[in-house]
């Protein structure tokens, strides 16, 4: 730079005027100076997570609800309690509903409080003969004589009757005419029916009381023979997942010193270690601990998948010497050279005692995977489950070591926010009564990133080995 | 936040920071790209490159003068490098190209001085420019400039005196600055102008 002193009058004037002046970037270009410092904007992890865990308690919930008892009362319990006559195309076709139901008042009205007939019920229901459904409910006045009414109108045909609530001492269900052991009995009945409808025209009044009485028996021996089926209750594909794990946390530490800036190393003051960074680094396990719930979806008996959140507590020891205060230095990978001064809070060369610094971690994660059982209708079970856990660190108490293996210093700054760990286990499983099924066996935990920024040229993988101890039931 | 604490935090990549040192400086190092640069577009170019620098090599700053001074080094020689790779600074363009000169009145906005300046140096040859930009404006000295455009001291020097000529006579034809009267009109012009 030259002396401004030299400087002319114009010279002062452009230099006045130049640096007056200004010019405001793009937002592009800052957008484009972050990425290249600090990589790519990140995948939106924590949206995806929080709709993750929204949608799964949505379900969670609609599941857990119980569902409409008017819809419940339409669409399953008819299939046992009623019985559906079919009745050949011509005699529907003469009988009407109108007719049948005005008969069978009127018959009602020979035997008085005998039957209460549910008025509503014939005005909702539409003039379709299959559709009409005739509840009756007998008095105890009416009880003697209600199987011959109920046979009465069975005779008429194309009515499905209620039959659960009639005179007999025990509940009786009639089953629908899809179910093969009652179809028999149904379709005796019709055929008798519509045999004895066809007399009836052809010979009105004759043998009515036979007929009548035949019925009465054949109806009051099926009924009483027929014993009640209750359709098996479906189980739901949804599971929930409860789990424990207590492990000891490993680490593995990869050297790629090689790719930090040569400046540095070829400098004078460089010192060179070139040993193994985990045959220099002095540290021991310490137990942590995984504790998490999660939902599964059973694809097939023997596959489920499951998704969940998950609390993870890590952290192992290092053995190192003395307190003495020093700068030091750590040199950061990649295009960005840089050189981060701190201090050492634990030289790591020998000194007069031993101590023990603590690097822990707490982590909240979202477990993803599949889960396998071998025999899954057995008491006893073996199963294998793999999993995949975007992982968040909630706080991090981290020691590295420096570039030259000498000193400890902390690295909480450096330690990275998002990581992602992947789980595998196998367990054996036992089902309880209540429909508990409890299983415990090991696991292993890996973290595919390392703990630290990219920067840092020493990698460090956590892994963790446990002992997992779970319970999964299913939802009603 | 003091400058300091700016430094400091780039110093730990902290993208606050850094966001904020960008903030501060950037209007005026894109007006000295912008001086160098032959479009808008190469400027913002430029001034990417050199911020991207900075934060990388903040690390070498010593504090030993003005840090605005060291980004503004760094931020021309990033310039000078991207114009080396496509220019040539030996390129001699004769006095009477001043007068050839199609400057038309839109393309220099009326909107302050300063600009307007700013829009006649951007008018000269890019030898020129270069040349004026870096003794002018930026301090350096002939020397300098040589090494650092890989040319003669003397070009230097020529590309100088003519640019700066050059400007005279496209500043005084959009009356910016009046015709001297004789050799201390500069001193008058620019005492009138401050």
């Amino acid at each position: 730079m030259r002396n401004p002193i030299y400087n002319d009058d114009f010279e002062n004037y452009l230099q006045q005027k130049a640096e007056q002046h200004r010019m405001y970037p793009a937002d592009q270009v800052w957008r484009n100076i972050q990425e290249q410092l600090h990589g790519k904007k990140q995948w939106p992890a924590l949206p995806f997570i929080s709709i993750c865990i929204i949608a799964a308690l949505v379900i969670t919930t609609l599941l857990l609800t119980p569902a409409d008892p008017m819809l419940r009362a339409g669409n399953a319990e008819p299939q046992q309690k009623t019985a559906v006559l079919n009745v050949p195309g011509p005699l529907l076709e003469t009988l009407s509903p109108t007719l049948l139901t005005q008969e069978s008042l009127k018959r009602a009205k020979g035997y008085p409080q005998a039957t209460q007939v549910d008025e509503n019920l014939f005005a909702s229901t539409t003039n379709t003969p299959e559709q009409i459904i005739t509840t009756v409910t007998p008095s105890p006045e009416a009880e003697a004589i209600a199987p011959k009414e109920s046979n009465n109108l069975l005779a008429k045909g194309n009515t499905r009757i209620q039959t659960n609530t009639l005179v007999t001492a025990q509940p009786l269900v009639l089953q629908s005419a899809a179910t093969p052991n009652n179809n028999t009995a149904a379709d005796t009945e019709a055929n008798t029916l519509v045999t004895a409808e066809n007399r009836k025209n052809d010979e009105p009044q004759v043998n009515n009381d036979i007929r009548q009485s035949t019925l009465e028996e054949s109806k009051q021996a099926e009924l009483m023979a027929a014993p009640p089926v209750v359709a098996p209750r479906k189980t739901s594909r949804f599971e929930y997942h409860l789990y424990v794990t207590p492990a000891a946390s490993y680490r593995r530490l990869v050297d790629e010193k090689n790719k930090a800036p040569q400046a540095y190393f070829a400098s004078p003051m460089a010192v060179i270690y070139n040993s193994d960074v985990n045959k220099v680094v002095k540290q021991s396990p310490a137990l942590g601990l995984e504790a998490g719930f999660a939902i599964g979806y059973k694809i097939n008996p023997q596959f489920t998948i499951r998704g969940g959140i998950q609390y993870n507590m890590r952290q192992y020891n290092i053995e190192t010497y003395g307190i003495n205060y020093e700068p030091a230095f750590i040199v950061l990978n990649g295009r960005n050279e840089r050189v981060l001064n701190t201090f050492p809070m634990m030289p790591g060369i020998k000194s007069n005692y031993v101590t023990t610094l603590k690097n822990k971690t707490s982590e909240i994660s979202i477990p993803l995977g599949i889960d396998w059982k071998s025999t899954p209708n057995r008491k006893f079970s073996f199963g294998a489950t793999a999993s995949i856990q975007p992982t968040y660190s909630l706080n991090n108490t981290s020691y590295i070591i420096t570039t030259d293996y000498k000193n400890y210093a902390d690295g909480s700054a450096l330690a990275r926010k998002w990581n992602i760990n992947t789980s595998f286990d196998a367990y054996v499983s036992y089902q309880w009564n209540d429909g508990l099924r409890w299983q415990i066996g090991p696991q292993f935990r890996y973290q595919q990133l390392s703990s630290l920024n990219t920067g840092y040229p020493i990698r460090e993988y956590l892994l963790d080995y446990g002992i997992k101890i779970g319970v999964t039931k299913s939802f009603r | 936040m003091s400058e300091d604490f700016l430094i400091l935090g780039c110093l730990q990549n902290d993208p606050s920071a850094q966001r904020e040192l960008y903030n501060r400086f950037s209007p005026k190092m894109l007006s000295v790209c912008f001086r160098f640069a032959q479009n808008r577009e190469d400027a913002e170019d430029m001034l990417q490159e050199g911020f991207i620098k900075v934060f990388t090599q903040i690390h070498t700053f010593q504090n030993k003068g003005a840090f605005e001074g060291w980004i503004r080094r760094i931020i021309v020689h990033t310039c000078i490098n991207l114009l080396k790779k496509h220019k040539k600074f030996n390129e001699s363009v004769d006095l009477s190209y001043a007068a050839t000169l199609l400057v038309r009145e839109e393309t220099i906005p009326a909107i302050m001085q300063a600009k307007q300046v700013v829009e006649c140096i951007r008018l000269l040859p890019i030898g020129y420019r270069t040349v004026l930009n870096l003794y002018a404006i930026e301090g350096y000295s002939h020397k300098e400039i040589a090494e650092m455009l890989d040319i003669e001291e003397s070009t230097s020097r020529s590309q100088y005196t003519r640019a700066k000529a050059m400007l005279e006579t496209i500043l005084i034809r959009k009356k910016i600055l009046e015709k001297p009267e004789n050799n201390a009109a500069w001193l008058a012009a620019f005492k009138t102008n401050k």
